[in-house]
């Protein structure tokens, strides 16, 4: 069958939505953005593509809940498969000569660390948690494990800065996590039937013809496409939000380094947008350095900001002074809850001017981005969208974060069908 | 100019008349001559023609030192003395550049005034400029005060008042400073000068209405602009550059060639801008290539205006020595009120036939920054055509970003290329 | 002999000295040696647990018990040590501490997770003046290091790699999370990840050159300390700098042990002070 790719090379992560012909959407993929774009793109397709053989399947089989324990299944192989390398990658580092003095016990204490991950990966895997990359669950359940194990012979710093070493020689390899290459030993771990399995076959028999691919976000530039297969991120997020709620009038999108205001006609065409320019205070690496500063995981913020009962009024818009407000708050003893939830307030006070400057929020307002995934900037914009503009219906989707790949895999879809219609 | 963006003879002809003046000025006291600083809005060249006397202008410095990649440095400088983030980039490029020995743009030292001559108050900022001048250099000071074109007329009773300060207070300093009296005739001659200039100028920044524009009304624009709002309105040199000037234009109309740009000629021309606010000098060359890696050309601009406005049929007229320079005082571009600048953009979009307008928001220059939102959605509105906003800075190399700039023009001809294609 | 223990609790590190000084060393402490030194990086583990941990590492180091210790002196986040006999601020202790490790320092600049510093001071580990980076975090380890995870290097090779650059990558420096932009568009374009890191070296190198200058340090032994102090990338861009400079006569140097700058100097002050409590009950 036809499809057609989206590509949104983010300045944190990086994300692919496939849709089919008929402009649905077959399967998504992200994955955390590195310094290599190629292969952060090439990722976050394969994944795409995963994604998409599994909705075939679902299709096929009409049975949900047996998909969900059979991708549970991959998932795990997948992420096992990377355990692998890893700890391959993590024993070659202990021939370095920096760790030549304690190169065997080192060794034991990791062979310790990489068991234990294994073995508690199912439960890793099944656990709520801030981030899916194979980075940062890997990383987590690493230290943990290395808090264990780690005595006055072998530090804990030492084995951090293997596993530093490691993971990063790990996130700069393909690893093959296909559907075809792990799907049929997922399938012998549920014990799948001849009819499932027969499935199985037939999708992994079905051809996916990639007939355009449009790249959009920071990276862009970078990416190995033809200029006219490149789009803004903008004209992408106005379309992909469209195209999520058909209504949407105005658009806003926080994202890591730039936060975007857009108003959109009634066919997803942008006509008019704002973005913040000399100053990041309104976005979603302000949340990052405030995380950093109150060492924080990012993810935890929002939850905790919900927790206020008397929220602080934050005077400084600028990311790093409020860094500095937040200490003063403190040794002034004021809750972290309260000041929290003032910062959250900040952040969407700076998308609210951004928001008046592109010309106001119409019905209906959708609101995307990594941010859109935090309940207390959520509910400060709840809040001040009521206070300034009244009611107004306010669209956000759990998957928000792949509203510019959306938006791109459209454009490719068009394009594609234009070029058809051409010939 | 020091840079000449291209080698055509006019350009050579520019270079050699700016070398000149900085030759004159750095022998300036050993021949005895005296030397006034001014700003180029509403300047009184001609005046000081007529009285034999040398003109400075801080704000060509400071754009200078920004071209040359030195105004990082001297607004550093300027900072130190406490001078805050927030004040005009030129005025703290000029103190810094003034702390650091004065060096012109040739490497010579420039003289010191013998008198400061404010000719445009709309500027608060100039003001103060003068005062901190004034301070350093124990000079006497003029400074007219200029009427706002509230209701976007001159009036009788407010030329009179601007004459009146000419006749009391400018003509006085300049006789006392050069001990020579002010001869009439002399400023004549000047006017008449000026006004052959001005018809030519005229005739090149209108050629922008051909298609394809055999200029560049914006970037390449800025040079053509250089000597009539600077030193040399008023004298053979400015009406042979401009002569030759136009002359290579009709050239280049005649053979519909595309404008010279520092990346060669735009052969293709994709879209055509109007472009409202001054440019980003520290980063010129960059933000050129990036409208000419689009295609695109600025058919008008605003800035062009800033010394002063021809498009709507004034000359200096040689009958009306006084009554013109005070017409002149009275009408640069930023001394107009906003439903007149609006009308003036709205009739470039128009008669250009240009595909939409271009704002280069500068945070720290007031004069231009305040109210362009609303110029923005009031052209946007009159017109039909998308209008976009960008922020930059004058001669602030922090404030200019790269890469969020060159993100939101792409963008913006994006929009502007989806608008042509549902249209 | 009096043995006290200096705990320097950072935002990113926990920096433990152990210092032995001989009865009656007034300020100075002549003869000082550290007996143990232990850093634990926190990495997202609980501070207090860290602390105690740091600390138990330095006193099995020594070899001695917890009541061996005459005096426990911290500095930075010093509330979080239960188990301190007094607090010293953070500046008088990098002081003493720069001093100790090199006695003609005359100004130190101490370069932390989020914050650097330039401290000018005398021979006597007097604080002259000083001034902080107040504005920015682009000036930081914090943003090195989140760099670093961005570019795909680990720490240790930050220095490095920096040393090999050609051409160094100029860094906007208004704001850190627009240079974090700044550096991810460079990454787009292709620059070479060692022009980039000497590029952030020379944007923090002149930003902490300009603090000594507010501080009125214009010549003598510069010691950098803190976290940074082993990364020869910025020590070689602070020297190619300051050489560069007219009005600049500093010596910019560092030492093995300047991450412990603060921890030591703690642990001398807090031998004085001890000296000083001990004369008092005697009296």
């Amino acid at each position: 069958m036809n499809v057609a790719l989206g590509i949104d090379l983010g300045s944190t992560t990086t994300k692919a939505v496939m849709l089919d012909e008929d402009e649905r959407v077959l399967g998504r993929g992200i994955t955390n953005s590195r310094s290599n774009y190629d292969l952060a793109a090439q990722i976050a397709r394969d994944e795409a593509f995963v994604g998409a053989r599994f909705e075939l399947l679902r299709r096929e089989l009409n049975d949900d809940a047996f998909c969900k324990r059979l991708e549970a299944r991959f998932r795990r192989r997948q992420h096992l498969s990377q355990l692998a390398r890893l700890r391959e990658t993590a024993m070659r580092e202990t021939e370095s000569e920096r760790v030549a003095r304690i190169a065997t016990p080192l060794r034991e204490r990791l062979e310790r660390i990489f068991d234990d991950m294994e073995t508690d990966a199912h439960r890793r895997l099944v656990a709520p948690k801030g981030s899916d990359f194979f980075r940062d669950l890997a990383n987590s359940a690493f230290s943990a494990a290395a808090t264990r194990y780690a005595d006055r012979d072998v530090t804990f710093e030492d084995l951090m800065s293997v596993f530093d070493k490691a993971i990063i020689q790990v996130e700069n390899t393909r690893l093959d996590l296909t559907f075809e290459s792990n799907i049929r030993a997922a399938l012998a771990d549920c014990g799948g039937d001849d009819a499932q399995a027969r499935a199985v076959d037939r999708v992994v028999a079905t051809e996916l013809n990639v007939i355009g691919t449009i790249g959009t976000g920071y990276g862009r530039q970078r990416l190995p496409f033809p200029k006219d297969s490149i789009r803004s991120e903008i004209l992408c997020h106005g379309l992909g939000a469209h195209h999520m709620f058909p209504r949407t009038a105005t658009v806003l999108d926080i994202g890591g380094q730039d936060t975007k205001a857009i108003q959109v006609d009634k066919n997803g065409i942008v006509t008019s947008f704002q973005m913040n320019d000399r100053c990041a205070a309104g976005c979603g690496r302000y949340l990052g350095y405030i995380a950093d500063e109150m060492s924080m995981g990012v993810h935890e913020l929002g939850p905790m900001a919900m927790q206020s009962t008397r929220r602080v009024k934050i005077t400084s818009t600028c990311t790093v002074f409020a860094g500095a407000e937040l200490r003063d708050r403190l040794t002034m003893g004021q809750r972290r809850e309260d000041i929290l939830a003032g910062l959250h307030r900040a952040i969407i006070l700076r998308a609210m001017a951004l928001l008046a400057r592109s010309g106001g929020i119409d019905e209906e307002f959708t609101f995307t981005g990594g941010v859109a995934n935090n309940e207390a900037a959520v509910s400060a914009l709840r809040e001040l969208v009521r206070e300034n503009y009244g009611e107004r219906t306010i669209n956000i989707s759990p998957s928000s974060i792949y509203t510019g790949a959306l938006g791109a895999a459209l454009f490719a879809l068009r394009d594609a069908r234009n070029r058809r219609a051409a010939a | 100019m020091s840079e000449s963006a291209h080698k055509e003879p006019s350009q050579l002809r520019q270079k050699q008349m700016i070398a000149d003046h900085f030759a004159r000025l750095a022998r300036a006291k050993q021949d005895g001559k005296k030397v006034v600083y001014t700003f180029v809005p509403g300047n009184l060249t001609e005046l000081f023609h007529a009285f034999g006397v040398l003109p400075v202008y801080p704000e060509i410095n400071a754009l200078q030192s920004g071209m040359r990649q030195k105004s990082g440095a001297y607004i550093a400088e300027a900072e130190k003395l406490g001078h805050s983030e927030d004040v005009c980039t030129y005025v703290k490029c000029d103190i810094g550049m003034l702390k650091s020995g004065n060096i012109g743009p040739t490497g010579e030292p420039l003289p010191e005034p013998d008198l400061l001559v404010l000719s445009y108050t709309g500027c608060f900022t100039f003001m103060k400029w003068f005062e901190l001048l004034k301070e350093e250099y124990d000079c006497p000071v003029v400074m007219l005060h200029v009427p706002y074109q509230g209701d976007g007329r001159i009036t009788d009773s407010m030329r009179r008042y601007v004459v009146d300060q000419l006749r009391t207070e400018l003509i006085p300093a300049l006789e006392s400073i050069t001990g020579t009296r002010y001869d009439e005739a002399r400023l004549q001659e000047a006017l008449a000068l000026s006004a052959r200039a001005e018809d030519d100028l005229v005739a090149v920044l209108e050629s922008a209405k051909h298609r394809p524009s055999p200029i560049d009304a914006y970037f390449g624009g800025v040079y053509y602009i250089g000597p009539i709002f600077t030193a040399f309105r008023g004298t053979q040199a400015a009406v042979d550059y401009y002569r030759d000037l136009r002359a290579e234009v009709e050239d280049r109309i005649a053979k519909g060639l595309g404008p010279v740009t520092p990346d060669g000629v735009l052969t293709e021309e994709k879209y055509r801008l109007v472009v409202e606010g001054p440019p980003n000098w520290t980063s010129f060359r960059e933000f050129w290539k990036m409208f000419y890696d689009e295609g695109a050309v600025v058919v008008a601009s605003t800035y062009t205006k800033v010394g002063g406005v021809y498009d709507n049929g004034f000359r200096h007229d040689p009958e009306r020595p006084l009554e013109t320079l005070a017409d002149y005082c009275h009408g640069c571009y930023t001394n107009l009120n906003l439903p007149t600048r609006v009308e003036m953009l709205a009739r470039y979009v128009r008669d250009y036939d240009a595909d939409g307008l271009l704002i280069n928001s500068v945070k720290s220059c007031n004069s231009f920054s305040a109210g362009q939102l609303l110029i923005l959605r009031e052209v946007e509105k009159r017109t039909g055509k998308a209008a976009t906003f960008i922020e930059t800075d004058l001669v602030d190399p922090r404030y200019f970003s790269a890469a969020n700039v060159k993100n939101r023009i792409e963008s913006y001809l994006q929009m502007v290329d989806q608008k042509r294609r549902a249209a | 002999m009096i043995l006290t223990a200096g705990v320097d609790v950072g935002t990113s590190a926990v920096k433990v000295a152990f210092v032995e000084s001989p009865e009656g060393g007034g300020r100075e402490r002549p003869g000082a040696r550290v007996v143990a030194k232990w850093t634990e990086r926190i990495r997202r583990r609980d501070q207090r647990e860290v602390i105690k941990l740091a600390y138990g590492a330095a006193l099995e180091q020594a070899n001695v018990r917890p009541d061996d210790v005459d005096y426990v002196a911290t500095t930075g986040e010093g509330e979080l040590v239960d188990f301190r006999t007094g607090h010293f601020y953070g500046m008088t202790a990098h002081a003493r501490g720069a001093l100790f490790l090199d006695p003609e320092t005359r100004a130190v600049v101490d370069v932390g997770a989020l914050h650097g510093r330039a401290i000018k001071l005398d021979e006597r580990s007097k604080v002259l003046g000083y001034r902080m980076t107040s504005q920015c975090a682009s000036g930081s380890g914090q943003f090195l290091e989140n760099i670093a995870r961005y570019l795909g290097v680990s720490l240790d090779e930050i220095g490095p790699l920096s040393r090999t650059s050609t051409s160094p990558e100029k860094i906007s420096g208004i704001c850190a999370v627009l240079a974090e932009t700044d550096v991810i568009n460079m990454v787009s374009r292709g620059i070479a990840v060692q022009d980039i890191l000497r590029g952030i070296h020379e944007s923090m190198a002149n930003r902490f050159l300009k603090l000594l200058r507010s501080a009125k340090v214009t010549d003598g032994v510069v010691l950098i300390t803190g976290g940074l102090s082993a990364d020869e990338g910025l020590l070689a861009c602070m020297c190619d700098l300051a050489a560069d400079m007219k009005s600049f006569a500093i010596d910019v140097r560092t030492h093995p042990d300047a991450a412990y700058a603060g921890a030591l100097g703690a642990a001398l002050w807090g031998a004085y002070r001890h000296e000083r409590l001990r004369e008092r009950r005697a009296a």
